[in-house]
């Protein structure tokens, strides 16, 4: 062990280029595999923090209506769990309401902060770990508050938190709360603890007021996220198998008779699968996770490549060593051993470059990786047996090839053994495996990058800038009058140039509405509506198709006041609701009908406004048209129109006017720009990131090994190069062998990349709605700059030796 | 064909300053066959590097054919060591990775033009080695390897072949045999300038050049045999 270690200093000593790119190209695929592998176990690690949590179920709905895409949903209407209660006995099961709550701070000012209204059972469904009270009373009155450490510290202070007494207004009704139990800060992977979405730092039980929810007990209404546990997987599948009975048995659509089943299924999502439930989430994560394994290989197939070049060089090494009276074994032995403490100087340094580029990656990324050594967690446990494998692996090939020399012929011959032809074929085929994994990965970052930069340019049929969302103002203390009041002085401000009120907004989620519409005598289809107030649609700048807009000036466009309901009103259709009722062109659908309760007559039909997911395709949209107040049982926000004043300063004005209109009411708002990259681009942003990040070091990291290999190989062909001048080839003719030679791979490469990368990226942009067109563009680019790469990296080399004189190189051994 | 006016070639390595060829004045005609001779490290090699354009001059001129190459460019050197010069070594150095075959073939391969097969064939049998075309050099013996260079050599018909200690490697019936190719090559009307330390060798030629310290201590013309 001691020789092995002070030969194996020698080597690096006496090399240290060598050893810098043996031991940097391995660091770097290490450091890259072990950021992303951090990530995908953050990512794939959500929710497992509690004991419970593997034996905790959501309940998703899955609607299949007529008319629009098949729905999964995490939400169910209200009354789901009590009427799961009275039908299956014992049955441990909780609803969790997330809502906004309104605090009044000390100074008086108001603050928002996400809340969530849960049921009673909730705590003998998540056993989550408490700091102070017990959770048999933490919800056992309606006004008992259980609220997070770090939520206690921000609004009580150091003081004791148990017992104290908040006044929260939660959905518009203000209730002195007592705090009766502390939970523990809940982990950053924890789909309780989303910026911007669900957040529990604060609950209490959900009190349900007969008649305040009329769509309490509605089934296809979203009140809540309703979940259930069992003590063993087989009871969970027991109980899923009850569902269709169940939802026959409660449901009640049956306009025509027919069973729920037929348009509602329930399925059990296990609680930690929640965070990656999305379309595509699961495979991206996996995605960045091969690149990181991906990267990884490659630097491994540098090692086996530069040492089994090597082994041409150290073959008399071998060969003396082996007169002397080694054994295969005691020699494969050295190069194993040589391999291993190579790997883990690598991983030593990898871990440095983790250290170094964590915050990199955090901002990136977007994530809060931050490196464990020890404990379960740990990464030194997982990457001493990485150091174990990779440096078997990348050990055994050369030391076979090294011991398995017949020392009688290296010492008698002149000639150098470096494998011959098949140790070259080797590393050609594995020069290859390289090259199509740096292209197929360029490739991916060229398509990944070109689509989320789409996303953000795209034509979504409205004016994306210049818009600001009030989204306060859904905030159930407010009611239509105010917000009417409201919205007229926010008109007056400078800058504003129009303002509206909607159901509808651009990543607005917190109101929809659907409903089976159809035309007389025609096949009744499920059809999203909103109320929409005047200039709603050129304040979004919405297209018009055919027809016109809605106005004031058409008594017969308002639709709400006595009788209007009954009476059918005007109506604006977009270009998928009119496509799908039937109607050959947006032309042909004006003044046709559409029956919801009455008959309504369309006056419009608009392009279609992506408002939602760029991942959906555009449900099918009917605008009801009001001047008049909007309060009721759904709630819409406002949009505002501006232009000549920076965002943040109209931000300030909106603000400081709507806090003059409604002082108990907190003010938010978001440009539409940063609401729809905040719920719809930025993951898919960040994780683009991390995978062109992780490409690129995986591309430098294979250009360091073709730098490698180029090297070797022209230092073993150094002669003859000599020997080629001297039968008369040009500098010139020199080159493009010595290119030739590592261009043949990298070009048979890509005919590797080309039909993988073509079918991943053609399925993952299937996952969005609007896309790029996955064009001949991106392959070319990557493969030019792939064959850029390698000529440059080889002319590095070889430029030098092909210039020089051969006289110089013929005295070389 | 040749002359070497003040010809010197100095190595300089980061201490020492080698003087290999000092001040060399030398003329050789179409149509010679010049031995050349002296004491290990007096620059014979250095001389017929310098002959055959794979290194360069310090200082000095070089005319060929009357045209002085001394300053020509890379390029234009390699057209004329591809054109008109063919090179046998002590070594031999052919090319490990290839086979007999295509190392001779090499001979042609930076020429434009074709009709390759043909000559590479003809140069093979005339030093008897076209049944080893398909062998790689580690598996021949030395004389039979030197004979596959001076194929490798001639297959271009060069008017100038340089031969530096080409049996110096061999057993003394192999380095008849490629004597006597030289030989042969020489009467058909190549120039041939050889290195040997064996006087025996040195005996076919018309001239012998002998060397000192990088000069040349005398240029013994024989009367014709
Ligand atoms: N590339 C070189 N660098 C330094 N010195 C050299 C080089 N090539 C030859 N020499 C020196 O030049 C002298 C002449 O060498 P060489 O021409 O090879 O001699 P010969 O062929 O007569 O044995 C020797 O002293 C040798 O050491
Ligand atoms: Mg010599």
């Amino acid at each position: 062990m001691a020789n092995l270690m002070i030969s194996y200093w020698r080597t690096l000593s006496h090399r240290p280029g060598f050893a810098l790119l043996n031991v940097g190209g391995l660091a770097l695929g290490i450091a890259v595999f072990v950021v992303l592998a951090m990530f995908v176990r953050f990512e794939t690690g959500f929710d497992r923090w509690w004991p419970g949590a593997d034996q905790t179920y959501l309940i998703q709905d899955h609607y299949t209506l007529s008319g629009v895409p098949e729905s999964t949903s995490a939400n169910t209407m209200g009354g789901l769990v009590e009427r799961m209660r009275a039908d299956f006995a014992g049955l441990d099961a909780t609803f969790v309401r997330s809502s906004d709550a309104t605090l009044r701070l000390a100074d008086g000012s108001v603050v928002r902060e996400p809340f969530g209204l849960v049921d009673a059972n909730f705590f003998n469904v998540f056993d989550w770990p408490l700091a102070a009270g017990s959770a048999a009373t933490a919800l056992a009155d309606p006004a008992s508050l259980v609220i997070t450490e770090s939520f206690a510290r921000r609004y009580i202070g150091n003081a004791a938190p148990l017992g104290r007494t908040i006044t929260i207004t939660v959905e518009g009704k203000p209730v002195a709360y007592r705090v009766s139990a502390v939970l523990r800060d809940l982990p950053d992977n924890s789909e309780f603890n989303r910026e911007g979405g669900v957040r529990l730092h604060a609950i209490a039980r959900f009190r349900y007021v007969p008649g305040d929810k009329p769509n309490w007990y509605h089934w296809g209404s979203e009140e809540v996220s309703s979940f259930v546990r069992f003590p063993t997987p087989a009871a969970a599948r027991a109980f899923a198998g009850q569902l269709k009975a169940f939802i026959d048995r409660r449901g009640d659509h049956g306009s025509k008779g027919e069973p729920m089943s037929t348009i509602l299924t329930q399925t059990l999502l296990p609680v930690p699968a929640m965070h990656l439930r999305e379309k595509g989430d699961r495979a991206t994560v996996t995605t960045l996770g091969i690149v990181g394994a991906l990267a990884l290989l490659i630097a491994v197939v540098n090692y086996v490549n530069l040492a089994t070049a090597r082994a041409a060089l150290r073959a008399r090494e071998v060969a003396v060593r082996k007169a002397l009276g080694a054994t295969r074994a005691a020699l494969a032995r050295q190069f194993v051993g040589e391999a291993v403490l190579t790997t883990a100087l690598a991983a030593l340094a990898g871990l440095a470059l983790v250290e170094i580029a964590l915050p990199m990656v955090n901002a990136l990324g977007g994530t809060t990786l931050h490196l464990v050594y020890l404990g379960r967690d740990g990464v030194v446990l997982p990457l001493l047996l990485l150091v174990a494998v990779v440096g078997l692996v990348a050990g055994i090939y050369p030391a076979a090839i090294l011991s398995s020399f017949q020392p009688a012929a290296v010492l008698a011959s002149a000639r150098t053994p470096g494998g011959g032809r098949t140790g070259a074929r080797v590393r050609e085929g594995l020069v290859v495996v390289q090259f199509a994994i740096a292209i197929a990965l360029t490739i991916g970052t060229l398509v990944l990058v070109a689509q989320v930069d789409y996303l953000r340019s795209a034509d979504l049929g409205f004016r994306r800038d210049g818009l600001m969302l009030i989204t306060s103002f859904d905030d159930a203390g407010l009611d239509g009058p105010q917000r009417s009041a409201i919205l007229a002085r926010l008109k007056a401000v400078p800058g504003v140039v129009a303002a509206t009120q909607a159901d509808s907004g651009p990543a607005f989620t917190d109101t929809s509405s659907s409903t089976d519409m159809q035309r007389p005598g025609g096949r009744s289809m499920t059809i999203t509506w909103a109320r929409v107030g005047p200039d709603f649609f050129t304040v979004y700048g919405a297209r018009l198709l055919a027809g016109r807009l809605p106005s004031t000036r058409f008594g017969a466009d308002e639709s709400s006041g006595a009788g209007a309901a009954e009476r059918g009103v005007n109506v604006v259709l977009n270009a998928t609701a009119a496509r799908n009722l039937g109607f050959a062109s947006p032309a042909t659908a004006i003044g046709g009908a559409v029956k919801e309760r009455a008959v309504n007559s369309v006056v419009g039909v608009i392009a279609d406004m992506h408002f939602l997911s760029p991942r959906e395709p555009v449900a099918p949209m009917l605008y009801y048209f009001t001047a008049g107040d909007m309060g009721g049982q759904t709630a819409p926000v406002a949009a505002v129109r501006f232009a000549g004043v920076d965002p943040r300063v109209l931000t300030a004005a909106l603000r400081r006017e709507w806090l003059g209109a409604a002082p108990t009411t907190p003010f938010a708002s978001v440009t539409v720009q940063e609401n729809l990259a905040k719920k719809y681009y930025r993951a898919d942003e960040q994780r683009t990131r991390l995978f062109t990040a992780g490409a690129v070091l995986a591309v430098v990291i294979g250009a360091t090994g073709l730098y490698g290999l180029a090297a070797f190989d022209t230092g073993r062909r150094v002669r003859e190069i000599g020997i080629r001048k001297t039968l008369g080839a040009s500098t010139a003719q020199i080159l493009r062998l010595l290119v030739g030679t590592f261009l043949r791979p990298v070009l048979i490469a890509n005919v590797v990349a080309w039909p993988i990368a073509w079918v991943a990226m053609r399925s993952w942009l299937a996952g969005f709605d609007q896309r790029v067109d996955l064009g001949p563009s991106y392959f070319l680019i990557a493969s030019l700059l792939a064959v850029a790469i390698a000529i440059i990296t080889v002319l590095g080399q070889s430029f030098r030796v092909a210039r020089s004189e051969p006289a110089r190189a013929l005295r070389y051994e | 064909m040749i002359a070497l006016e003040a010809l010197s070639r100095v190595y300089r390595s980061d201490e020492v300053e080698t003087t290999a060829l000092n001040d060399i004045d030398l003329e050789i005609a179409t149509g010679e066959f010049v031995a050349i001779m002296g004491p290990s490290g007096c620059g014979k090699s250095t001389l017929l590097n310098l002959l055959g354009t794979i290194d360069r001059a310090t200082s000095g001129r070089y005319l060929f054919e009357g045209e002085d190459i001394t300053r020509r460019d890379e390029a234009a050197l390699a057209r004329l060591r591809r054109d008109r010069l063919g090179f046998v070594f002590q070594s031999f150095n052919l090319i490990d990775d290839l086979t007999i075959e295509e190392n001779v073939a090499l001979g042609l391969a930076y020429r434009p033009g074709t009709g390759r097969r043909g000559a590479v064939a003809a140069a093979m049998d005339r030093v008897a080695i076209g049944h080893r075309a398909r062998h790689f050099p580690h598996q021949l013996s030395g004389g039979q390897q030197q004979r596959a260079a001076i194929a490798r050599a001639i297959v271009g018909e060069p008017q100038l072949i340089l031969a530096d200690e080409p049996t110096g490697n061999l057993d003394s019936e192999n380095g008849g045999q490629v004597m006597d190719i030289l030989g042969e090559l020489n009467r058909e009307g190549a120039t041939v300038i050889m290195v040997t330390h064996s006087p025996a060798h040195a005996d076919r030629a018309r001239r012998v050049v002998h060397m000192l310290d990088g000069r040349i201590a005398l240029s013994a013309q024989r009367a014709a045999a």
